[in-house]
């Protein structure tokens, strides 16, 4: 087994379908290790560092798509979400790999500005010993702990699988007129994201800077991997959910409603928008993206997850993001600082 | 770059580049005449017959130009924009808008860097008459070049020194030290720039402050008569007359004393990108100083800035000021401080970010640092070493908390955290991330504010000013506002008498006195906390359950029926609660004092300038504002008297009894709720009856309020006792997931404790990806087994203590059914 730097792939070269079809077998890949995904962070101003595994016979095997900020003058963090790509379920084969990989970042640190190495694969709970010298991430990239809905039945057994709450307000948002319209177009970004920051300002939460959104659309929407949907009734827009499908799995990513007509249950109509246009898409994963699964009133993802919880679905606790660092490159950063601050 | 056309309903326009508004066709003539053409009539004036060569940086949008091309003087525009989509669409998507500008005879167009087009003119000796800097706040190093003394020296070289130039700058009053950095960097290009400042409401509206900044500038100073006669090009929509250019150039005399501190910036410095992230909200006002009172700035022209640093100036400052404090004292300063690192970082995100560096320190091996740190020893300072040292004496002796680390007043650590934390915050994901990994959420107390023992403590200071946009006529008084001026949609509705639970109400109640009228009904117009709401005639209510509400007031506390509004019962006043409601409402008053005075000043200064568009706007959303915090007096005049100091904590009637809410408990064994009535005498109350004494012997005469029952403790135990189960559940699933990380680190520890025993402590092992003796991997493995053993610890701590108030409640919810 080797590691090699990849050049940027295309999807329609060879070993760009090769690695596409990777990153979607592996269950604990996701849409932030697909090209795709590199090229929108490209956009974003960073740095994408994209590692492939090969077995001896040249061929690949896995690998993991980095980013890193492109002027990182103080030493910053390779990032691999919803990688690296390994086969997990062989231990001894993925000890090697992972420890390829952390050794090709190491060796090639100084050239991006890396003290370190994050990684986050979609894996359950708990992590498995061959991350024993790696340690928890100060923060995680993906929602850990989060809620997934098998797509694989009927809609109508999905419904009938539901908690009543949930069938009944997807029912009466519909009888009340409430329809929810699908969109791949640039155009509606600001509409999208009037309702983001309505909803981030009262809920709390950070929503990323609009050209974020733009940048997403305009890379993934072209490839079908991104859908904004938009709840609409009597000609007002009631809410929004951005959709991501890639490979096996759809993300609900995103979402927020408005303020006004609150009383129409256009979260639960987008919400059953989404899971049917997933199913559509060829999608066997729902992933609800953040999700307390005891009820804990105090916990921050109390209030949602009460909403969510009304679909049904597997509550799912991931390991989360792991960080190694890489301790000459930390070394040399600190000495600087010291110096600085002398 | 990504560029979004936002057309609205009425027709008008707004263009967002990379997130970022650039104009919006609303207002942009107030900007775009305000930058152009003092600079053209001072330009023209100064050589009166010349036929003009102006040069364009930036501009794409053909707004600049528009502006030029009203005056015949002008014989040839130089434009030079990177961007080919913006020119595309200036020609194509609002050509009317630009009236063309873009396809005008004397406008040539370069497609090209501004630096490289400036530097071949340089070469070529070029001059213009006239050069308008027309660029986006700079997001990263490369726009951040575009405001360098480097870059000025360039443009004087190529700039007729009677010549002039008008910049576009930054907010004043939002990023003050950014806007006078680069005043100092003109000022050290010797373009002698004079500050103006005007007020735009699509950039106020998209958050880039209440004003917005410009200079104007030559390599001849200005001498302020050269204004008293100018004659602006025409038509102009928005700039009306030479007075009112004039206004322009007053600032707040606290503002302007800011320049005299702020660096200008070389080339290689960041500092400038650090200043435009940090906005500090400048709350300065008044008119007091004017630029125009000067031909050259007398006040002192700061070193510039040269180079990248890795840690921010502040924080540097921060670390060094460090006299009389302890580590962790200063480590709070260095939070404090910390700049935004990237243009969408704001300093609230950051702050709450590293609230807890503790997390910073564990996702690193500490000890293999400290090693690689000592082997470098001769480039640190002694000092520094002794702590590594004994830093390498703390970890080698066993797993250290973390905490504990910082707390050992050690520089290095300090140092250490910071770097990690650097690191984490230049990538633009972290801030945004998912989820955080702080174990055991399970203990989260709930700030309640009728529980007496879990006090509201966290007393932070009030917002400078309202942020949301609740107090703004299109949503006030549609639901409840809170202090930071969001609006909060909510079905709570209240039904109410009024001023019919004072004290003497309390006594007519009980002779039998009931209203005779129907209740208030509305919503509550202030969110003083999540569980409080200020109604619109000044009581302060506070929820109990879905069917009733608590309301305070001078003499007696009243548990009020939310259907019909009438009384359930009349308790004692809790003086803890009201002192705890009293502080809450006289912070975020005070808050609204701050928003009221901002807000006032900005109209004033608008109005004086000239700038008007919107302002009814602004004054109903300060009239608002206004009768908010009037509101707030008459709630705490509702109050009545207020206990001097913090009332102790309540001790329970009955031994062991437990609070439900303030003046309600219940006993020990869960069989009674004990109310503490107005007059300070005992109701001790089941399922059947209520009574003087806990023995249930002597009833009460008044009638039993079964409504207390059905509607105050039945819901209140029954959500109590759902929310300890689901908390519960919580720490009971972070233990389970501890105890099989434990059983992992265990089964570990068996494989390499035999391994050493059969062939010896070199030998080498896997430990994760990591190869290495065997010893070594013990000896982590035996850390992580401690720091894994400490986390159970803590949860388990946490699970015992959950109060046994759960059994009783329970048990009392049963029996109350």
């Amino acid at each position: 087994m080797y590691v090699a730097i990849l050049p940027q792939l295309s999807v329609s070269s060879e070993l760009g379908q090769k690695w596409e079809a990777l990153v979607q077998a592996n269950p604990a890949g996701g849409v932030m290790q697909s090209l795709a995904w590199g090229q929108f962070k490209q956009q974003r101003g960073l740095n994408v560092v994209h590692f492939g595994l090969f077995a001896a016979t040249d061929q690949l095997i896995g690998g993991m798509l980095c980013t890193i900020p492109a002027q990182s003058g103080v030493g910053s963090n390779l990032i691999a979400a919803d990688g690296p790509i390994l086969p997990w379920h062989d231990q001894a084969l993925a000890r090697q790999g992972l420890r390829l990989l952390r050794e090709a970042a190491e060796h090639h640190a100084s050239a991006y500005g890396a003290v370190g190495l994050r990684i986050e694969p979609r894996l359950e709970r708990p992590a498995s010993n061959l991350l024993r010298d790696w340690r928890r991430a100060p923060v995680d990239m993906l929602a850990r702990e989060t809620l997934y809905l098998d797509l694989r039945p009927s809609a109508e057994q999905l419904l009938a699988a539901m908690k009543p709450k949930g069938r009944y307000n997807i029912r009466l948002a519909a009888r009340r007129g409430v329809t929810v319209r699908i969109s791949h177009d640039l155009a509606d970004i600001p509409l999208f994201y009037r309702l983001m920051d309505e909803a981030g300002e009262r809920d709390d939460f950070y929503v990323e800077p609009i050209d974020h959104f733009n940048d997403l659309l305009a890379t993934l929407a072209p490839l079908g991997y991104a859908h904004l949907l938009f709840a609409e009734y009597a000609g007002q827009t009631l809410g929004t959910l951005l959709l991501i499908t890639y490979g096996q799995r759809a993300v609900y990513q995103y979402g927020g409603i408005s303020n006004q007509l609150r009383e129409q249950m256009a979260g639960y109509a987008l919400q059953w928008a989404a899971i049917q246009q997933a199913q559509r898409l060829g999608c066997t994963s729902y992933d609800f993206y953040g999700f307390e699964p005891t009820g804990d009133p105090h916990h921050p993802f109390a209030g949602f997850s009460r909403f969510k919880r009304a679909f049904g679905g597997q509550a799912i606790a991931l390991i989360g993001a792991y960080d190694y660092y890489f301790t000459e490159q930390l070394a040399d950063v600190i000495i600087r600082a010291v110096r600085e601050l002398a | 770059m990504t560029i979004v056309l936002d057309q609205r309903s009425d027709q008008s326009l707004a263009v967002y580049i990379d997130g970022d508004l650039q104009f919006d066709s609303r207002d942009e003539g107030v900007y775009h005449e305000l930058l152009a053409l003092p600079a053209l009539a001072l330009a023209q004036a100064r050589r009166p017959k010349r036929q003009l060569r102006a040069l364009i940086c930036g501009g794409g949008d053909g707004f600049v130009a528009r502006e030029l091309l009203k005056s015949s003087a002008i014989k040839q525009i130089d434009l030079v924009d990177y961007d080919p989509t913006i020119l595309d669409l200036a020609q194509n998507e609002w050509p009317e808008l630009n009236q063309h500008a873009l396809t005008n005879p004397r406008l040539k167009l370069h497609i090209c860097d501004a630096v490289q087009f400036v530097d071949l003119a340089a070469q070529a000796a070029d001059e213009y008459d006239l050069i308008i800097c027309d660029f986006t706040v700079p997001r990263d190093q490369a726009g951040a070049r575009l405001h360098s003394i480097d870059w000025y020296q360039q443009l004087a070289y190529i700039l007729h020194p009677q010549g002039l130039i008008a910049v576009n700058a930054a907010s004043p009053s939002q990023t003050p030290v950014a806007y006078w950095m680069m005043y100092n960097s003109i000022r050290t290009a010797d373009l002698n720039p004079k500050p103006y400042r005007f007020a735009l409401p699509s950039f106020t509206e998209a958050g880039y402050g209440d004003d917005w900044g410009f200079f104007i500038g030559s390599r001849r100073a200005l001498r302020p008569r050269e204004f008293d006669h100018l004659a602006l090009a025409e038509p102009r929509e928005f700039l009306h007359d030479i007075e009112q250019l004039k206004r322009a150039f007053a600032f707040p005399a606290a503002l302007a004393e800011k320049r005299t501190t702020a660096q200008p910036t070389k080339l290689a410095s960041d500092a400038l990108l650090h200043s435009l992230f940090a906005p500090t909200w400048d709350e300065a006002s008044g008119t007091d100083w004017t630029s125009l009172d000067f031909v050259h700035d007398p006040a002192p022209l700061p070193k510039p800035h040269t180079s990248p640093t890795l840690v921010p100036s502040a924080v540097q400052q921060a670390l060094q000021a460090d006299q009389g404090l302890d580590e962790s004292q200063v480590f709070e300063q260095v939070v404090q401080v910390m700049p935004a690192l990237r243009a969408e970082q704001t300093r609230s995100m950051v702050r709450e970010f590293i609230a807890n560096p503790l997390r910073f320190l564990n996702s690193l091996d500490l000890r293999s640092l400290v090693e690689a740190l000592l082997r470098r020893s001769r480039e640190l300072p002694r000092k520094l070493v002794t702590e590594l040292r004994l830093l390498r004496r703390h970890l080698q002796r066993t797993w250290e908390n973390p905490q504990l680390l910082l707390s050992r007043g050690l520089r290095i650590v300090s140092v250490i955290a910071l770097v990690i934390i650097l690191a984490n915050l230049l990538h633009p994901d972290t801030t945004y991330a998912k989820g955080d990994t702080s174990p055991g959420s399970g203990a989260t107390s709930s700030q309640s504010m009728v529980r007496t023992n879990s006090p509201y403590d966290v007393v932070q200071a009030p917002p400078s000013t309202v942020a949301g946009r609740g107090f703004a006529s299109s949503t006030y008084g549609r639901g409840p506002v809170d202090e930071y001026g969001t609006y909060i949609p909510t079905t709570r509705r209240y039904r109410y008498y009024g001023s019919y639970y004072g004290g003497s109400s309390y006594r007519n109640y009980n002779r039998n006195q009931r209203p005779s009228e129907d209740p208030n009904e509305g919503g509550a117009l202030y969110r003083l906390t999540p569980e409080t709401d200020i109604l619109a005639n000044g009581e302060i209510v506070i929820i109990l359950t879905d069917q009733a509400y608590l309301l305070l007031a001078d003499q007696v506390m009243t548990v009020v029926d939310a259907e019909d509004g009438l009384p359930i019962v009349f308790l004692q006043r809790d003086e803890a609660l009201i002192w705890r409601t009293h502080r809450e409402l006289d912070r975020q008053r005070r808050g609204l004092d701050g928003s009221v005075k901002a807000k006032q000043d900005w109209i004033d200064w608008v109005s004086w300038a000239g700038f008007v568009p919107w302002r009814n706007d602004d004054q109903a959303e300060l009239n608002n504002i206004v009768q908010t915090r009037g509101t707030l007096d008459q709630a705490i005049k509702s109050l009545g008297s207020i206990p001097a100091n913090q009332p102790a904590i309540r001790v329970a009637p009955t031994a062991g009894g437990f609070q439900l809410f303030s003046s309600v408990w219940m006993n020990a064994e869960g069989s009674l709720a004990i109310l503490e009535q107005p007059d300070g005498s005992k109701a001790y109350l089941n399922k059947t009856g209520w009574f003087r004494d806990a023995a249930l012997t002597q009833p009460l005469s008044e009638p039993y309020p079964d409504e207390f029952r059905t509607k105050v403790l039945v819901p209140f135990l029954t959500k109590q006792t759902t929310e300890y189960e689901a908390i519960k559940k919580r720490i009971e699933a972070d233990l389970t997931s501890a105890k099989s990380d434990l059983s992992l680190l265990n089964s570990d520890k068996t494989e390499y404790t035999s391994i050493q025993t059969s062939y010896g402590p070199s030998d080498i092992v896997d430990y994760g990806t990591t190869e290495i003796r065997v010893d070594e991997a013990l000896r982590r493995t035996n850390d992580d087994i401690a720091r894994t053993q400490q986390l159970i610890q803590i949860l388990n701590d946490q699970l015992s203590s959950l109060p046994k108030q759960n059994d009783a409640a329970k048990k009392f919810l049963q029996s109350l059914k």
